[in-house]
């Protein structure tokens, strides 16, 4: 339905009923009782000049009982003498008359000239009180700005004004005369059974709130309150304050319009300044008049034949539509029951939702960055859907850069389930204030962690991110077959699971650098992607420039993402067996040992739509995958399993490092050891990492029951390889140990240290000198990865210069699709009997 | 440190915003780094230094903070932890912010750091719409715009009603 046509405007509310008028001309048409749903429809006006509005207004005349609608417009007739204008006495050609229409019967009388403004500004604020109805006359330079009509006389009066006060106007005024700028802010109503005047000064922040103790008397003016800007810490709104409703329980009631918020403010209460209680619900402007509900009947109220009292509730569909219409367009109605609200208003209290108080936005932005800063992952992503301020806050690219300056890295676990498309990244952020990682107050503070009677802990990894899939659009026909069969109940929509085979989508976890991702294709282990997990973004890195040789012995590649600090650019390097064959020896960059391999490198600088030879690359002997890449310090590190065992360990170069400035491997030298032959089970237990800033070698000697935690203070400097904890495995109670590989992946502000156990599937965490603490990971059946990541903001569009890599976005791509075994949550569970099946499996292998 | 011991009785006047004057001692006051500046430079402690940006009720909260870090700077941390975080405790958001405030301007750090850690604890865990509520922002996304920005990160949801 169109607006225009059923739309109706709100006049004013007298006795519990209401006027209605419509909107083009403002003429009064419907008397309505809204709590019993009756109206009645006013008889048709006499022409008016269409060119100007009417104001209206409805009253009561309480010596004949009378309902009475009054109506002034600008008559067609030419005015040709001078007429007292009734308010101000002054004599004008004014065509404004006024008609009444007594409720009762059919028709309208004219009762003669009608006031006006010079300015032709309508009449503001229609409140009835005592047998008149009163408004604002808004007009230049005159003290007699209250108009009342009498409904008992039926006249047009001036009401004697309040004294109001002003310090200072310019240029002076006349004696009772106030302003231009006092009368715009200025609204009348009613309170209490006394006419009220709201003053509002908003150069001194005032508010003035007179009213007019006995009816008439101008002398019973009282400033009822004096609302300043000191006795609150909230802001402070100009504009107009309509009083609407004094309550019995002493606090006031306004209507903000420019704020859309009924006000609240009550004197009596200790903390007595304005609360602002925004009306929402509809994204629109709102209205609000005061109203006293009655369960009167219009029937009751109104006498005579001439009148069909209709009921809304009773009449045909069409008309409850409108009225739905017309409450959807946000022409809502506060009523007020003063009988009731008082219960109310205490909750309003307790509420105090929308008060307009402190804001974030209203911080400088250093401190704003610094509070964001001190959130974890989750409460950031979760900010970001509160406003587009503090969206576009944290979607900031100095925001994101702070945010990665000062971010932790934490461990990122996958599964590894083979029949599934694992695309879910779980990130481990352990609470990070007060004492660290402590497991204890962790279980109480979180609501879902069960602290069971055993202490032990069970944390449901919340923090999931995405990756892409590698053949989106095949995903995408996927899912439009599933989509067909997918039923659809009750017009919500159940997305299916859909199946797809981990060959075609899966794609494998590589590295982490500067918070990027390089994902590789599982076949090969050849690079394909590198995105953010975070923002959701991802380039696809460009086509090799051929395949690797896949004649026996198979060979996976190697690669990786790094960083390079001199050109700001961030390369993927790629290792592989290329297809022809090598005719002459050529050494290994890393080993110095001259054959004649085939491992060679490539790189691509992101941005780049292609890849650079760069020569040999260095290679196991036998077969194995360098493991463990690492970034730090422009740079990506390996460990190379390339035993040669009776080589004395001293002059073995097992740390591997790409470094993406110079476009060269070097090897980097290893921490010290007492033994001087590494035996090849030995290496087989070694792993490599970065714990803060350091390149971290973590040896573990199941022979021993110890493991050492050897850090490079300096980089490349072989002296600066410090011992950081040596963990005596014998004496750490409480735990069984594991045997195996334990993988650094973090080492916290709070002190503590994260491993990721990959036969264990479980993350150990090491609390310094005191115990460790095996969290398995279950949720799924599978076995799990992880790898250190450090969660970053910061767009790929910003760190990836060039045109030739679009970024894409898996959010607006396959996000919504649900995969297979995608729904089930991950656990981090300290639970003794979860580990023992790796206990069993241990000692029968 | 030393020398401020030794000054222990010399008192200076900090002036707030609406005009409450508070008599302070000079070694609380050099708790912040803004006042520490400003006497190291040629302004006179005899003077009343006027802080338009700090109403009363805050500075004195400010001064209480000074005053036990002035105090207590040799005595045990554990102290002074569990002084800071009762300290804040069921302060309202618009105290919070500014004592917040206060302490930029100041350039007192530790307060800073509580008071941006304690606004930082209360968003966390929080569903965004009572984060709305406790900053008292107004929401301005539609409700399409609303859901595609939650459905970007549905996970984070999870959990909340």
């Amino acid at each position: 339905m169109r607006p225009k046509d059923h739309k109706l405007n709100l006049v004013n509310s007298c006795n519990g009923f209401l006027c209605l008028s419509e909107p083009s001309r403002n003429d009064p048409v419907v008397v309505c009782n809204p709590i019993t749903g009756e109206f009645i429809n006013l008889p048709v006006p006499t022409q008016a000049d269409e060119s100007t509005k009417s104001d209206c207004g409805f009253g009561f005349n309480p010596k004949t009982n009378q309902y009475v609608v009054i109506r002034m417009f600008d008559q067609q007739e030419k005015v040709c003498g001078r007429v007292r204008e009734p308010i101000t006495g002054r004599e004008i050609f004014s065509p404004r008359v006024a008609e009444i229409h007594t409720l009762g019967t059919d028709s309208w009388k004219r009762i003669g000239c009608a006031p006006s403004s010079t300015y032709g500004y309508k009449l503001e604020f229609p409140s009835y009180l005592n047998g008149a109805l009163h408004w604002l006359l808004m007009d230049y330079n005159i003290s007699e700005y209250i108009a009342s009509f009498n409904f008992v006389k039926d006249i047009f009066q001036p009401v004697p004004p309040p004294p109001l006060r002003r310090v200072f106007s310019w240029p002076p005024l006349r004696h009772g005369m106030i302003s231009w700028e006092t009368m715009k802010n200025m609204s009348l109503g009613v309170l209490r059974d006394m006419l009220c005047i709201c003053d509002h000064n908003s150069d001194d922040f005032e508010i003035d709130i007179w009213v007019m103790e006995k009816y008439g008397v101008q002398e019973t003016w009282t400033r009822l309150f004096c609302i300043t800007a000191t006795t609150e810490g909230s802001r402070w709104l100009r504009g107009v304050y309509k009083p609407i409703s004094y309550l019995r329980c002493g606090a006031v009631l306004f209507f903000h319009r420019l704020a859309n918020a009924v006000v609240y403010y009550n004197a009596k209460k200790p903390s007595c300044y304005l609360k602002f209680l925004k009306v929402r619900g509809v994204k629109s402007k709102y209205e609000a008049i005061a109203h006293t509900p009655s369960f009167i009947t219009l029937n009751d109220a109104v006498m005579g034949d001439n009148l069909a009292t209709l009921s809304i509730t009773s009449r045909s569909k069409p008309i409850l539509l409108m009225q739905r219409k017309y409450m959807k367009r946000g022409r809502k109605t506060r009523g007020f029951n003063t009988h009731k609200v008082d219960k109310e208003l205490d909750d309003y209290e307790k509420q105090q939702k929308l008060n307009l108080g402190p804001s974030l936005e209203d911080l400088p932005r250093p401190i704003s960055f610094d509070i964001l800063l001190r959130l974890p992952t989750k409460a950031l992503l979760i900010c970001r859907c509160v406003c587009k301020t503090w969206r576009n806050l944290i979607s900031d690219q100095e925001f994101a850069k702070q945010h990665f300056s000062c971010a932790e890295s934490f461990p990122l676990i996958r599964s590894l389930s083979p029949t599934h498309i694992p695309r879910n990244l779980y990130l481990f952020e352990p609470p990070e204030h007060s004492s660290g990682f402590d497991l204890r107050e962790h279980c109480s503070r979180y609501g879902d962690a069960h602290y069971m009677s055993e202490h032990h802990f069970h944390m449901k990894l919340e923090t999931k991110l995405k990756i892409p899939l590698r053949n989106a659009e095949l995903a995408m026909n996927s899912e439009g077959d599933a989509n067909v069969s997918g039923s659809s109940k009750g017009g919500v929509k159940r997305k299916r699971c859909i199946k797809l085979k981990p060959k075609d989508h899966k794609l494998n976890l590589v590295n982490s650098c500067n918070g990027f991702l390089c994902l590789s294709e599982p076949a090969q282990n050849d690079p394909v992607v590198v995105c953010n997990p975070i923002t959701g973004e991802f380039i696809n890195l460009p086509v090799l420039t051929q395949a690797a040789n896949k004649s026996y012995p198979k060979r996976f590649s190697d690669c990786g993402l790094g960083f390079s600090p001199m050109t700001n650019d961030y390369k993927v390097i790629r290792m592989f067996d290329q297809r022809e064959r090598v005719y002459k020896r050529v050494r290994d960059p890393i080993t110095g040992v001259e054959d004649y391999s085939r491992r060679v490198a490539e790189i691509n600088t992101m941005g780049t739509g292609s890849w650079k030879r760069i020569g040999r690359a260095p290679s196991s002997h036998y077969g194995y995958k360098l493991r463990f890449p690492s970034y730090l310090n422009g740079a990506l590190h390996w460990l190379l399993i390339d035993f040669n065992v009776d080589e004395p360990i001293v002059e073995r170069n097992y740390i591997v490092s790409f470094n993406f400035d110079k476009e060269r491997f070097i090897a980097i030298p290893p921490p010290p050891r007492n033994d001087a032959i590494i035996s090849f089970h030995k290496m087989e237990d070694i792993s490599l990492g970065v714990l803060r800033d350091w390149l971290c070698i973590c040896d573990h000697d199941d022979n021993y029951f110890v493991m050492e935690i050897w850090v490079m203070k300096k980089y490349h400097v072989q002296e600066s390889w410090t011992k950081l904890f040596r963990i005596n495995t014998t004496t750490t109670p409480y735990n069984r140990w594991l045997s195996g590989v334990y993988k650094p992946i973090t080492y916290l502000r709070s002190g503590d240290i994260l491993f990721f156990h990959r036969l264990g599937n479980a993350v150990v965490y090491y609390k310094a000198d005191e115990r460790v603490t095996v969290l398995k990971v279950c949720g799924v059946k599978s076995n799990y990865e992880a790898i250190a990541h450090t969660p970053s903001f910061i767009s790929l569009k910003d760190a990836v210069m060039g045109d030739n890599s679009p970024v894409l976005n898996i959010k607006s791509r396959c996000a919504g699709l649900k995969l297979q075994g995608e729904t089930k949550a991950l656990f981090l569970s300290e639970k003794n009997e979860e580990l023992d099946s790796y206990f069993d499996l241990s000692s029968k292998s | 440190m030393a020398s401020s011991i030794e000054n222990n009785n010399e008192k200076l006047t900090l002036k707030s915003s609406d005009g409450e004057e508070f008599l302070v001692e000079k070694h609380v006051a050099l708790q912040s780094t803004l006042l520490q500046n400003m006497l190291d430079s040629d302004c006179s402690s005899a003077d009343v230094i006027p802080l338009p940006k700090i109403d009363a009720r805050t500075l004195a909260l400010v001064l209480g903070y000074c005053k036990k870090h002035a105090d207590a700077s040799s005595s045990k941390q554990g102290e002074l932890n569990s002084f800071d975080s009762e300290f804040l405790k069921d302060m309202d958001m618009g105290a919070l912010f500014n004592l917040v405030l206060a302490a930029n301007f100041m350039e007192i750090k530790g307060l800073l750091d509580i008071a941006a850690q304690k606004i930082a604890d209360t968003i966390k865990d929080k569903p965004h719409q009572e984060v709305r509520e406790i900053f008292h922002v107004e929401n301005d996304y539609t409700p399409e715009e609303e859901a595609a920005v939650r459905e970007e990160n549905r996970w984070a949801f999870e959990g909340f009603p």
